[in-house]
């Protein structure tokens, strides 16, 4: 090995250090810092010890104007069950211009809809009771069990 | 001789004797056979449909609940339209009270295809511009929400005119049926269709005046000349009245007679309109069903029957009480009334109802529904079977937007540019349409400033380019590869089309070289839309556009960014619902339900949802379409006083030919257009046209916003970015926004503009991001 391929190849040793040494400094660098919506500081490690966690806030109590939807979407539910699907699907609709949120009325116009044989519009209101009960694991269960009945049905 | 002559005699009285019996039985034979072609023709009518009734059209019912705000005069103006009267005492059926800071109403019966309820008593405590409670009073139990009787709204006349209610005669009340035979013919349950004893008794009182003073006829009678016959003033025609009496008395039963009569007399005018029967007369004088009716108010009607216009309330109420005091007389005199009954009821004065003249109210909604009809029902069955037709419309929104509009267009005309150039024949016009996004039904529409002026109804009718309005189609077809935080490039451009230059400009002086896609819309810049548009693909765009079902046909040139494309304003309003309603597009609705006159439900229609975009696409829309009320072109808003969360687009066409305002809530959606129907010029902007009506008819309905947004739905995330970049923004940079993205497009890249360059530190956080989102 001549010098030059020796001064050549150590270069190339030290040059490759180099490259590591500055990975490694990067790597242990502190990140960018992104801002998040609320830009709080990032949690603290978890304690050893888990403390249960309160129970969620009860949700809050109803607006006038949602209470008078839930009477509403209480009466279609009552006329669904009285095989009155027409007269609930009217009643839902006039709860749904009250309050476009419950998913409770979405159900049961799916409901309505599914009775009268129209898969369609069964369909889109099954979705959108799934939209509005996605933390309801419960209605959920009831929600996927009337799509898979419209989907039955529409085959 | 003498013989001869005595039997010549003897056999010529014998032949005339033969002639003269052969001539009575052929006589007999005649009328007997008169009689069966008579009692054929009564069959006929009696057994096939007896009246043409006109349809009914009625408004929505109104839903009270606490909390709800409340525009006072409108609200009142609703109870009067329903037919309840104001009163000083507790009130009654069909009647209310206004005390400081509460309400009393006895309600009406309810009756709508779904529900039926009785009518009680209700009280309702006022707050200043909201409801406060509502309470049963039969129970003292609050109620969350109260629903009133639909309006009534118009009718489908047929070339007669004429309206009744009917009724049965177990719905009529004794006093009232007392009062009429009392009034016209008190031995109507002792004669055979014809009153001898009445009869002799008009004669001499006709003898003794020197003239026709009183016509005898029984009530079998009027009902054979009023149902069947012509008016004239024969003696064949008299006797054909009389022989119709005893055949209509021999066939058919006595209340059965009193029943056809008491819905067949005419009993007065409301305007061009006649009113024909008790049921209807009972509506129109007083205000209440038949039932309802005390014993002086049936006295008064049955006074009615002799000279309806003459002794009407409305006409002189003097010759009305006195007419009526008459009535109770007679029945006092046949036994019906006590002496206290009598005296009791004399004291009491006539109170009608107030006169509701057949007002064509909501024209152009009406010629619209009409539209709809026609594909179900002729103009002869709308005009004669009675049906009950149940609508979508609001009655108050449909009262401020007429309002609104009309005001706003009288303020427009004052500025000197306008009024130069008003003419008789083609003055400023508008147009207002309000819509619930969520089910699509038609709340209102105003067509025009005026129906008597011109019926084209420019909120259906009409094809106008939407300008800026359109704009939000484009953005919702850029958001596929773009973000609300994307920078868009604002400096001139010229365009090549078809051979010929085009260098779009923007409408407010706004040069920044770049803007944010949010910016863009907030401040309607055309230079950025056109860009986003041509970056976005013209396709695209057109493709996006076709979802929402506009009727016209759209081509993919860069001028359809700016709106170029003629559009029907009520198409323009379903297609912002989508916005609304969480990207479902509803089928704009104005017919609820067809009932017929034994309230069986003949057709029904129900909202009809079809998906047209994401509902995280929806909320970004919403989101982007909030910007243009909070800080760009309909930023006015503010200064108008509306105070709620709000979404909306301005649009100015070239040369200010079409003014445009939509704007909507989570609750309700109102398009505003005003223009020249010869597409003249107005120097005027949506801004400042539109969006001023916009404004008027939004805070005149306060019980149709509740003052809430839309929640994200599942999809949609949050981020702080740089403005400046539309990346994720660093500590550096100098000035961080919250924004919403839609999950699968949002930014992930830091601010390339304000962090240090360090290469290893960039290859780390891209290895860091490439993983976090796989």
């Amino acid at each position: 090995m001549t010098s030059r391929t020796a001064f050549i190849t150590n270069s190339l040793r030290c040059a490759l250090a180099a490259l590591m040494a500055a990975l490694l400094l990067a790597a242990c660098q502190k990140p960018m810092v992104v801002y998040t919506p609320t830009d709080r500081p990032a949690a603290p490690p978890r304690p050893e010890i888990r403390v249960p966690e309160p129970p969620p806030p009860p949700p809050p109590p109803p607006t006038p104007q949602q209470a008078a939807a839930r009477q509403l979407t209480e009466e279609g539910r009552k006329l669904l069950g009285a095989d009155r699907a027409d007269d609930a699907i009217t009643v839902l609709e006039r709860a749904l211009s009250l309050d476009a949120e419950n998913g409770r009325n979405y159900y049961f116009l799916g409901e309505a809809w599914l009775r009268k044989q129209n898969f369609e519009q069964a369909r889109e209101f099954n979705r959108l009771a799934e939209l509005y009960f996605r933390d309801n694991p419960e209605w959920l269960r009831s929600v996927a069990r009337q799509r898979g009945r419209i989907d039955a049905g529409g085959k | 001789m003498a013989k001869k002559a005595t039997s010549f005699r003897r056999r010529l009285i014998k032949r005339l004797t033969v002639l003269l019996l052969a001539l009575t039985a052929a006589a007999i034979a005649g009328v007997a056979v008169y009689a069966h072609h008579l009692a054929v023709k009564i069959d006929g009518r009696f057994s096939s449909r007896r009246w043409q009734i006109p349809s009914t059209i009625y408004s929505d019912s109104t839903l009270l609940f606490p909390g709800q705000g409340r525009n006072h005069d409108l609200f009142l103006a609703k109870l009067e339209a329903l037919g309840y009267r104001r009163v000083n005492q507790s009130p009654a059926l069909g009647e209310y009270r206004l005390r400081p800071g509460r309400l009393e109403i006895f309600l009406h019966d309810l009756k709508t295809p779904s529900q039926t309820r009785s009518g009680f008593p209700v009280q309702i405590t006022l707050d200043p511009n909201r409801i406060g409670t509502i309470t049963d009073q039969r129970s003292g139990r609050a109620l969350q929400l109260l629903e009133l009787e639909p309006e009534k709204i118009g009718l489908f006349f047929g070339a007669a005119r004429e309206q009744r209610k009917l009724v049965a005669i177990a719905q009529v009340p004794r006093p009232l049926i007392q009062a009429v035979l009392a009034a016209e013919d008190n031995r109507f349950y002792h004669h055979h269709g014809v009153d001898p004893r009445g009869l002799l008794r008009a004669l001499w009182a006709n003898l003794r005046a020197g003239g026709i003073r009183q016509g005898g006829s029984t009530i079998t009678q009027q009902l054979s000349k009023n149902y069947f016959l012509t008016p004239e003033r024969t003696l064949s025609r008299k006797l054909r009245e009389l022989l119709m009496a005893l055949v209509i008395d021999a066939r058919y039963a006595k209340d059965e007679i009193l029943e056809i009569y008491l819905n067949e007399i005419y009993l007065g005018q409301k305007g061009s309109v006649s009113i024909n029967g008790i049921g209807e007369a009972a509506d129109f004088y007083f205000g209440k069903p038949v039932e309802a009716l005390s014993l002086t108010e049936g006295a008064a009607l049955a006074g009615l029957i002799k000279a309806p216009n003459l002794h009407s309330p409305y006409q002189d109420p003097d010759r009305c009480r006195n007419r009526r005091d008459s009535v109770l007389k007679a029945m006092a005199k046949n036994g019906w009334l006590t002496e206290e009954q009598l005296h009791a009821a004399l004291e009491k004065p006539v109170t009608p109802a107030g006169f509701r003249t057949y007002h064509r109210k909501a024209p152009y909604f009406m010629d619209y529904l009409s539209e709809q009809l026609g594909a179900l029902y002729s103009p002869e069955a709308l005009a004669s079977m009675g049906m009950s037709i149940y609508t979508t419309l609001d009655t108050q929104i449909q009262s401020a937007a007429e309002t609104a509009l009309l005001q706003g267009l009288a303020r427009l005309e004052k500025t000197p540019g306008l009024r130069a150039q008003r003419s008789p024949a083609n003055r400023l016009q508008g147009a207002v349409i309000v819509m619930q996004p969520k089910t699509g039904h038609i709340l209102a529409m105003v067509g025009g400033r005026d129906y008597a002026e011109s019926q084209f109804n420019r909120a259906s009718q009409a094809r106008r380019q939407p300008g800026s309005t359109f704009k939000p189609f484009v953005f919702l077809a850029g958001l596929e590869r773009f973000t609300p935080a994307s920078r868009l490039s604002n400096r001139p451009q010229v365009y090549e089309i078809d051979g010929q230059r085009w260098e779009p400009q923007n409408f407010e002086r706004e040069t920044a070289p770049e803007l944010s896609l949010r910016q863009a819309l907030a401040h309607s810049a055309n230079r950025a839309t056109v860009y986003l548009a041509m970056q976005t693909g013209l396709d695209a765009v057109v493709a996006t556009a076709e979802h929402f079902q506009f009727s016209t046909r759209l081509r993919p040139l860069p001028a359809i960014a700016l709106g170029a494309f003629e559009v029907i304003p009520l198409e323009l309003a379903r297609a912002y619902c989508t916005f609304a309603a969480g990207g479902l597009e509803p089928y704009p609705l104005s017919l609820k339900a067809v009932v017929n006159e034994a309230g069986e439900v003949l057709e029904r229609r129900h909202m009809n949802i079809e998906r047209v975009i994401s509902p995280a696409a929806a909320f970004i829309m919403n989101s982007l379409l909030a910007s243009v009320v909070t800080e760009g072109t309909a930023a006015s808003l503010a200064q108008r006083g509306i105070r709620f969360p709000a979404a909306g687009k301005t649009g100015t066409t070239n040369n200010s030919r079409d003014a445009w305002f939509v704007g909507y809530t989570p609750d309700l959606l109102a398009l505003v257009w005003v223009g020249f129907d010869d597409g003249a010029g107005m120097h005027a902007s949506g801004a400042s046209a539109a969006l001023p009506i916009w404004a008027e008819l939004l805070k005149a309905v306060p019980q149709t916003v509740s003052g809430t947004w839309f929640s994200p739905p599942p999809g949609v995330v949050q981020r702080m970015v740089c403005s400046q970049s539309g990346q994720l923004a660093l500590k550096a940079c100098p000035s961080p926004m919250a924004e919403y993205f839609m999950e699968n497009n949002a930014p992930a890249a830091p601010c390339p503009l304000h962090g240090r360059r360090n290469p290893f530190r960039e290859f780390f956080d891209d290895v860091q991001n490439r993983l976090h989102h796989k």
